[in-house]
Order: structure tokens, then sequence, then C-alpha cells
């Protein structure tokens, strides 16, 4: 059933136009990926205020053909130049680039299109049969679920993406919540901090805050840091060894798992899945020791897990409208602008777009082997675009992009605020992505907190008492106490107590 | 980072008891909804107690680490102030919002024009005549492909 569904949208999707439209964004997109200063999040929304007034499907496989294409082209720059074009990229820095160093640039090359091919495999084969299974758990979903999911989504992306210090994920995710309470809310439509500024009655743009945080940040800390790029590595031959494939066919399904796994948590990303990935491959490899110098399954198992996460990110929004990723954040945006309502109510208003979107991801997958394979010398030519033309054109798509959606002059402004706070936070060590999942989940906890208490004259007991909201507030406390020392040690402990009941005592 | 921290913390602090005291000054529609928790200012309320607990924390970790220690000698001014870092920030600063000014007031693509080749001219390395065939260009590519392509308004 899910195979014939799958055949019928691909059948679909196959005309002239969006054929066309999937090879060109494609190309866009690895271009966007493989430039150090440029992000998939940035492309993405860039793309969303361009491509608004365009037909809905055409728009949204647009964007998800520049998703796809970002994430993969990040491994060009990271093997050639041995800096990652986006952070998804940066453990493909750790033998790729060690690879072309050996004279390999192209089997490495080859080896990381192919891993990516396989890892948006793997993700299809998740988004077009269990998706529809996990719509209909999400529809049992109340406010009191939602409620506790979009906490868990901010919790944990902060715990991830701060991996060192926790605190300072919460923190940008809590922030990021507060930011979207300004504006209209949506019980009483009464403006909260808005302090009469109409502009502010609609609350933050989202698109806005997203092309500051991913773009201008990048652009005001590539000038003030004088990013310069290294020596662009040749190339020659860019085929994958089969062999190498073969050799890797464990690895691969298990950086796709990981990969797949890693994207359907709420905004934690691709450059998490990719390093996960890795590390797994390294445990698992018989020769760990080559890792960091230039091994296959290294950079097989880093680009596998990344484009995998892709796949894996688009789950959660379709069926709970929560990003996995911070792209796939622009994408949920995207699909609202364009009158979709991704959430628990798709599997019953349009079952069928679940499938529509697989087919798209898997479009844009194959054009991404195909440019991916043949278009090497002519993509390596744009990295030496210097960074210093690049980041000012940069600056200005950033205020299209963001003044596109709205006409709004407002938004160019929200865009280079976003930007100016973004990179002192970023310096501080402060990670965007739960900021930027905190702005988007925001209405959603204010409205279903406050929903489900209307409903239940202020009781509380539903928020504690449902199956589901008891498995939500056990992974909430997991990942809040799952890094404190003093826990830690006392679990550790108690295992050991318990653990010794069991043990045979030594007879002297 | 303590020093960092411990500026951060206060702000934090300061910034949430902010959000906490505009929460309860906004209207609480108990009458009309059963209670405090239908409030518009209920949430925000909940996030500026959170955000104050969990800046508190960082605070005291950064004090714990003596980044109290932040009182920086006349050297360090002068070193902020000499900083290339700090100049390139000023002037990137002052391009992007004189662009965001410009907009509305003149042409578009004569405004991108203006801050591509201030930011060509002040950061980059190329002669002058290459800086202003790709500001020329770049703006006006840029120009006709959102015009004409993706027919999209410029401001």
């Amino acid at each position: 059933m899910g195979v014939v569904n799958l055949v019928n949208a691909l059948w679909g999707l196959i005309t002239p136009e969006i054929l066309f439209s999937v090879f060109w964004a494609t190309f866009l997109g690895i271009i966007v990926g493989m430039l150090p200063g440029l992000t998939a999040t940035m492309g993405i929304a860039l793309l969303t205020g361009l491509t608004f007034q365009w037909e809905s499907s055409n728009a949204i496989v647009i964007l998800i053909a520049m998703y796809v294409g970002a994430i993969y082209g990040g491994s060009r720059s990271a093997i050639l130049v041995n800096i990652p074009g986006t952070p998804a990229n940066a453990a493909a820095c750790l033998d790729g680039h060690p690879l072309a160093l050996q004279g390999k640039a192209g089997e490495a090359i080859g080896i990381a299109t192919s891993s990516s091919f396989f890892g948006s495999t793997i993700a299809l084969f998740f988004m077009a049969f269990f998706t529809p299974y996990l719509g209909q758990i999400a529809l049992r979903f109340q406010s009191f679920e939602f409620f506790w999911l979009t906490l868990f989504g901010v919790l944990i992306c902060g715990n991830l993406t701060a991996p060192e210090d926790p605190l300072k994920g919460w923190i940008s995710g809590f922030l990021g919540l507060f930011l979207a309470m300004i504006g209209m809310e949506a019980i009483q439509a009464y403006p909260r901090f808005a302090y009469g500024q109409v502009d502010l009655y609609g609350g933050i743009s989202m698109i806005p805050a997203l092309v500051g945080v991913y773009g201008m940040t990048e652009v005001i800390q590539t000038t003030v840091e004088a990013q310069r790029r290294g020596k662009i590595l040749q190339v020659r031959r860019v085929l994958p060894r089969i062999r190498d494939l073969l050799d890797n066919w464990k690895n691969i399904i298990r950086s796709g798992l990981i990969g797949v796994f890693v994207g359907a948590i709420p905004g934690v990303g691709e450059n998490i899945a990719s390093f996960v990935a890795y590390d797994f491959a390294r445990r698992a490899s018989k020769n760990p020791e080559k890792f960091g110098k230039g091994s296959v399954e290294g950079l097989a198992a880093a680009e596998t897990g990344d484009n995998a996460c892709v796949g894996g990110a688009i789950i959660p929004v379709l069926v709970l409208a929560v990003p996995g990723s911070p792209p796939a954040a622009v994408l949920l945006a995207a699909m609202w602008l364009h009158g979709m309502r991704p959430g628990p109510l798709l599997v019953i208003e349009a079952p069928n777009y679940i499938y529509e979107v697989s087919a798209m991801f898997l479009l844009a997958s194959v054009a991404m082997l195909i440019l991916g394979l043949s278009m090497v010398r002519l993509v390596v030519k744009i990295l030496r675009v210097p960074t210093e033309i690049l980041m000012p054109i940069i600056l200005v798509l950033c205020a299209v992009g963001s003044f596109a959606i709205s006409g709004r002059v407002f938004d160019i402004l929200i865009m280079l605020m976003f930007g100016v706070i973004g990179y002192p936070l970023r310096k501080m060590k402060y990670p965007d992505a739960p900021l930027i999942l905190g702005l988007i989940l925001g209405e959603m906890l204010d409205e279903n907190l406050r929903r489900g208490l209307i409903l239940n004259a202020g009781s509380l007991m539903p928020f504690f008492t449902r199956p589901i909201s008891i498995i939500l507030i056990i992974m909430i406390l997991m990942t809040v106490f799952s890094r404190n020392r003093y826990l830690r040690q006392a679990a550790g402990s108690v295992k050991n107590s318990v653990y010794g009941l069991f043990r045979r005592k030594k007879v002297e | 980072m303590p020093k960092a921290d411990f500026i951060m913390g206060l702000i934090l602090m300061v910034l949430s008891l902010l959000v906490v005291l505009e929460s309860l000054k906004l209207p609480r529609f108990e009458k009309d909804w059963g209670g405090f928790y239908a409030a518009p200012g209920f949430v925000p309320l909940i996030l500026g107690i959170t955000l104050f607990a969990m800046s508190l924390a960082l605070f005291v970790r950064a004090v714990r680490n003596q980044g109290y220690k932040i009182v920086p000698g006349r050297r360090t001014f002068e070193n902020f102030l000499r900083s290339k870092a700090v100049h390139r920030w000023c002037l990137a600063m002052a391009y992007a919002f004189g662009f965001f000014f410009l907009l509305g007031h003149i042409y578009f693509y004569i405004a991108a024009f203006l801050v591509i080749f201030a930011f060509i001219a002040t950061f980059g390395g190329q002669k002058l005549w290459v800086g202003l065939t790709v500001s020329l260009v770049a703006s006006g590519l840029i120009y006709l492909v959102f015009t004409k392509i993706f027919l999209v308004p410029l401001p």
C-alpha cells in the first residue's frame, strides 16, 4: 500500500517543470552548502521568500531539493579545502581532507556522494513507510502532550547543541520561547510586549529571524574574523569504488539509522547526526587508528549520517509540526505559508501529502547523486570566489529574502537585529538552534498550556496523569538531569549496589 | 569564559525580572476565562521566572570562577579600541544599517551597489575597478533575477 502510494506520488511529480526545478534547486543547494558562510538554513529561508508566490508543490520541491543539496554540498569544501561548507559536514573534514591530501580527492568526493545518497535512501524508507504510523500515534496527542513535547524539544535541543554547557543551550531555548510571546496571543488576541508598535502585533516573523541568525551572523563573523580559505586541492576522477561501498555496507546502514533517529529529535540537526554516526563507526571499526587520517569508513559514516538526518528531520515536521532541525524549521514555515497544515491531522486531511513529500525527497536525492558525480570541476571553480565579495552579496540577499514574504522593511530590521544579537551569543557559546526552535515552538507551548488549563478549569492533573505525558515527563527529567554530576554518581552507586546483590561472592 | 558569563548572567537576570514585571502588568481576564492561568501574562511569567533561575545559576557559577574580576585597566581599553576586529565590526555594522536606512529612500539596486562596493573596497584586497565591476554586476543581476524571474517585490 505504501509503495503504491509512493509510486503514484512520484509519477505525479515527473513533469518537465518539477524535474527542472529539482535539478536547478539541488545544484544551487550544492553551491550554497559548499560555500563556507552559507548554510542550508539560510539557503532554504531565502528561497522560501523568493518562491512564496509560486505554486505550492513546485515551491516545496525546490526547498527540499535545496535542503538535500546543501547538506551534501558542504562535503566538497570539507574534502578540498578542509573547511566544512555547513556545520553538518564538519565530521567529513576529519577524513575527507586527509584522503584528498593523499591524492584521492576524487575518490573521497565519490564516496561522500554515494554515502549521502544511501543515507537519503534509508531516510526515505522511514519517511514513506513509518511516518503514517507515527501520524496515528500523533493523533492521540492533546494539548497536554503538545505542551510537554515542545518543552522536551527545547530542552533536548539545548542539551545536544551545547554538550559542554547545557545551561547555555537551555537559556538560549527559553530566550527563543520568550521572543515567541511578543505579539498578539492566540487565546484572547491581546498584544503582548508590543508597546504600541503595530509591526510587532503580528509577532517576530520566523523567516527574517532565521535569516538573521544563520545569514547575517555569518556575514558579521566572516567579516570581523577576516576568515580566509586555504588552498583548494585539484580533483581528477570522481567515481566511487564499488568495493569501498560494499565493504562499508554495515557502516552505511548503521549510520543511516543513526541519522534518521537523530533527525527525528526536535531541533538537533545534521551536525550532531554526522558526529554521532562517525563516533559509532570508529567504535565499531577494526581499524580505529585510521580515523582522522583518511579513513573511508569515517567519511562514509559522516556523510551517510548527515543526509539521513535530512529525511529524519522532516518526519516530525509532517506528523507533529515540530522541526527536527533548523533547516526543517524553515521547511515547516514554508509549508504553513503555502497553506499546508503539517501536524497530527495531516494523516486525516491529506494522507497522500506524506508520500508526495517522500517522492520529492527521492527526486532530490537522485538529482544530488547525478549532479554530485558529474559537475565537479565547474562547482569547484565557485569555491575560488573570495569571501569579501561573497559576504556583501549574501547581506543583500538576506535583506531581499526577509522583505519578500510580507513586504515589510521592518522585517529587514528584525533580520539585522537577530544578526547583531546572534554574533555575541555565538562567541559566548550560546547555540543558535535552541533559540530558533524556541521561537518556532513558543506559540505552541503557550497555547497548549493555557488551553489545557482552561479546558480542565485550572487542574494540572491531566498534564501529569496521561500516559504519553508521563513518558514525555520522564524524557524531560532524563534530559535535564543526565548531566548532573551528583545524580550520575548517585545513579552509579545505586546500580553497583543492585548488581552487587547478584554477583557471586569470592570464596577465599 | 567566567567574565563573559558574569556579565551575561547579570544582563539576563535584569531582562528576566523585567519580563516578570511586565507579565504581571498584563490584563488577566479572570472573570471571563476562569483564572490567572488563562491570562496572556501567565506563560511569559513562568518563562521569566525560569530564565531568572537559569541566569542566576550562570551568575553564581561565574562568581565561583572569579568572573567578577572584570574591571579593565586603561591598557585593556586602549587595546580594545585599537583592535582590528572591533574596527571591522563597527564598519560592517555601519554598512549594514546604512544599507537598511537607504532602502526606501533610493532605488534598491543603487543601495545594493553601494553596500557591496563598500564591503569589497574596505575588506577585500581587490583593485578598485574589480570592486566596481563586481558591485555593478551583482546588484544588477540581483535586481533582474528577483524582479523578473522570481517576481519578488524589492524594498
